[in-house]
């Protein structure tokens, strides 16, 4: 497979060499591959993106992609196997997530919301809504540091207006 | 993952994150993080998602009114809040009370103009929904479940997609066939029908030109007299997954374009009723004949009408359904897999002859490598007949026949084994097959995830000699799996 190479240069001018294929997962890039033909020598420069979150970034477009060819040889892959490498993404998803902190989580989110790559926003969005699941509103504040800025007759009107969802 | 942010940074993501984010939480959930914060107070009306489900929460029994008014206040302040121009998808599990059907009705007429997506719609009683004009240009995919009977007088659904009907109670044939027909671009339908208050209905009848997929999944045993005929029209269908009890006849018209079928097929006696090969003192051939002509149901026309397909998937009890419930085996000409998952209890009688039958097979799947133990599994498996004498007889009648082992003449060129458990039945198996199967190149074997004696097994399987050799042999481990590959096979060349 000849892959070609393209260079990314995150806000703070760190830059990364990332394979076409794996760029492409960025909707954004896939875009400017296409309309701008990225000047191979140049890197493209992502504003709003700093360099270790780049580094996530890539970690998990390069992973992606990397499956997404694995389908492509094997064709005639059983159902288990099928299930056995849906098994091992989801075990990587879940340790990748996992090895990060909230306040990277919530950057990571962002720059992949700015470069568009639809399955990692529903990854971290996912994480963050399981955090959010089976937890009393107390816990939520605890976990996210939210500060309770109502007053407790707000709080009170608030709950007597949706009185089903506190129920 | 650090559990603890140390500044509230959840707070400064753009209301459309914070909003995708609700959108994978129950609505009830969903909201009731207003109360987190001022920032969090409208964030509601972000979501594109709404998932109403009554059953979380459980009302004493003076509650019951006020509880239900609650709800019905809660789903129309969230239908009213949502800023979204379209949203995604609708769902409501609900115990709906009869008088409030006007009310049920506003709610899913209201999230039909959000330009909706997918709607699924479940009541744990039985609700009959008047609607005249039952209609959504974007809808794509839409569920009926359980007590979620709509009376429509008109259907137009021209993007939907997918239609499935859950055990839909009462939902009777001439609102059955206005939902089928005004869905022109439909392609997969699911059919199940599993609540034991009523016959099969819809399952009966599957007449449409546009399906491609169709999932039907009946379990009634209460209704032995109402399992007289299935018909099934679909010229576009390519994939068809039908289980049932057996019926009396299958009519199957027009299934050209069908290329994988996934049969489950169970009998409504056990077999070891009337099959009386295996019994010690019932030997004659006459005499389970008979027997075999008490059976019901029969499964000929539904192997004819499918002998064209490339894929086959049998279930242990469809390998019996095949054995006693089919009067001829037509020639699968086409048919490259098969994959059959088997079972302690149920026969293999029908192997032999259903390989057979299959004169092009390339791939042989096999889930569970052990199965009942009869005298009549012919040359296909390894197992011991119990009455080796009495059968000398058969043997000396068939001479001929059993001299050429079925599996000889099979051209399987690939074997999977999975849940492979390493019994001794099960090593005599895999002794006979790479032993008979003259085509075989490659064989995999996924072993059962609990045994820590892989590497035995593996040794024990890679010590079997096989018929094509010398061999190159590799393994390589996924997870659990582990492949020979037979590079070279001298024996054909």
């Amino acid at each position: 497979m000849s892959s070609n190479m393209i260079m990314l240069k995150s806000s703070d001018g760190a830059s990364f060499e990332i394979e076409e294929a794996a760029a492409r997962k960025s909707k954004i890039i896939a875009n400017m591959i296409e309309v701008e033909c990225v000047d191979e020598d140049k890197a493209i420069p992502l504003q709003n993106v700093t360099g270790n979150i780049l580094a996530l970034v890539i970690e998990y477009c390069n992973k992606h992609i990397v499956d997404d060819d694995d389908d492509v040889a094997t064709e005639e892959a059983s159902e288990e196997e099928e299930e056995a490498k849906k098994k091992k993404v989801d075990d990587w998803e879940a340790e990748f997530m996992n090895s990060m902190s909230l306040e990277t989580m919530f950057e990571l989110l962002l720059a992949a919301n700015y470069l568009n790559i639809k399955s990692l926003i529903d990854l971290v969005c996912q994480t963050i809504a399981n955090n959010i699941k089976d937890k009393t509103p107390e816990e939520v504040r605890k976990i996210f540091s939210i500060e309770n800025d109502f007053t407790p007759e707000e709080e009170e009107e608030i709950r007597k207006e949706n009185a089903w969802a506190f129920g | 993952m650090a559990m603890d942010s140390s500044r509230d940074s959840i707070s400064d993501l753009p209301d459309e994150i914070l909003g995708k984010i609700l959108s994978l939480l129950p609505t009830k959930v969903a909201a009731s993080t207003s109360v987190l914060s001022k920032r969090w107070k409208n964030l509601l009306s972000f979501v594109d998602t709404l998932s109403f489900d009554e059953s979380v929460v459980v009302y004493s029994y003076e509650e019951e009114t006020s509880g239900l008014h609650r709800f019905s206040d809660f789903v129309d302040k969230a239908l009213a809040l949502l800023s979204n121009s379209h949203i995604k998808k609708f769902s409501l599990c609900h115990s709906p009370r009869r008088d409030c059907e006007e009310t049920y009705q506003r709610w899913i007429w209201t999230a039909m103009e959000y330009s909706l997506l997918e709607l699924y719609l479940h009541s744990d009683r039985m609700i009959d929904i008047e609607i005249e004009l039952f209609t959504s240009k974007t809808l794509v995919k839409l569920t009926l479940s359980d007590g979620y009977c709509v009376e429509v007088k008109n259907v137009f659904f021209p993007a939907l997609k997918s239609l499935s009907l859950l055990s839909v109670l009462g939902l009777d044939y001439p609102n059955y066939c206005r939902l089928l027909d005004g869905c022109p671009v439909l392609e997969d339908l699911v059919i199940h029908e599993t609540d034991d208050w009523s016959p099969p209905g819809c399952s009966a009848v599957v007449d449409n030109p546009s399906i491609k997929r169709l999932v039907v999944f009946v379990n009634l045993p209460g209704y032995i007299e109402h399992h007289d005929l299935i018909y099934v029209e679909a010229p576009s269908l390519v994939y068809l997954d039908y289980s049932s009890y057996v019926l009396e006849d299958y009519e199957f018209v027009d299934l050209n374009s069908l290329v994988e079928v996934r049969l489950s097929l169970r009998l409504w006696d056990s077999p070891y009723k009337y099959d009386y090969s295996d019994d010690d003192y019932h030997g004659y051939y006459d005499d389970d004949e008979r027997k075999e002509a008490d059976i019901f149901g029969d499964v000929t026309n539904l192997v004819v009408s499918i002998s064209h397909i490339t894929t086959l998937h049998l279930s242990p009890d469809s390998l019996e359904a095949f054995r006693f419930c089919c009067k001829s085996m037509p020639v699968f000409n086409n048919l490259l897999n098969l994959s059959i998952e088997s079972s302690k209890d149920k026969g293999w009688q029908v192997m032999p002859l259903l390989l057979k039958s299959c004169p092009n097979l390339h791939t042989l799947v096999i889930k569970g490598l052990v199965h009942r133990v009869t005298n009549r599994c012919g040359d296909v498996c390894s197992c011991i007949p119990k009455k080796h004498k009495k059968k000398k007889r058969k043997i000396a009648m068939n001479k001929k026949e059993e001299e050429l082992c079925c599996l000889s003449t099979c051209q399987v060129k690939v074997l999977e084994i999975s849940e492979y458990g390493g019994s001794f039945q099960e090593l005599k198996q895999m002794r006979h097959f790479l032993g008979k199967l003259k085509c075989l190149e490659t064989v995999k074997v996924g072993i059962v995830a609990d045994t820590n004696n892989n590497e035995f097994l593996e040794a024990n399987l890679l010590s079997i000699p096989r018929l094509s050799s010398p061999i190159h042999l590799t393994f390589s481990f996924l997870v659990c799996f582990f492949t020979l590959i037979n590079m070279v096979n001298m024996n054909m060349v």
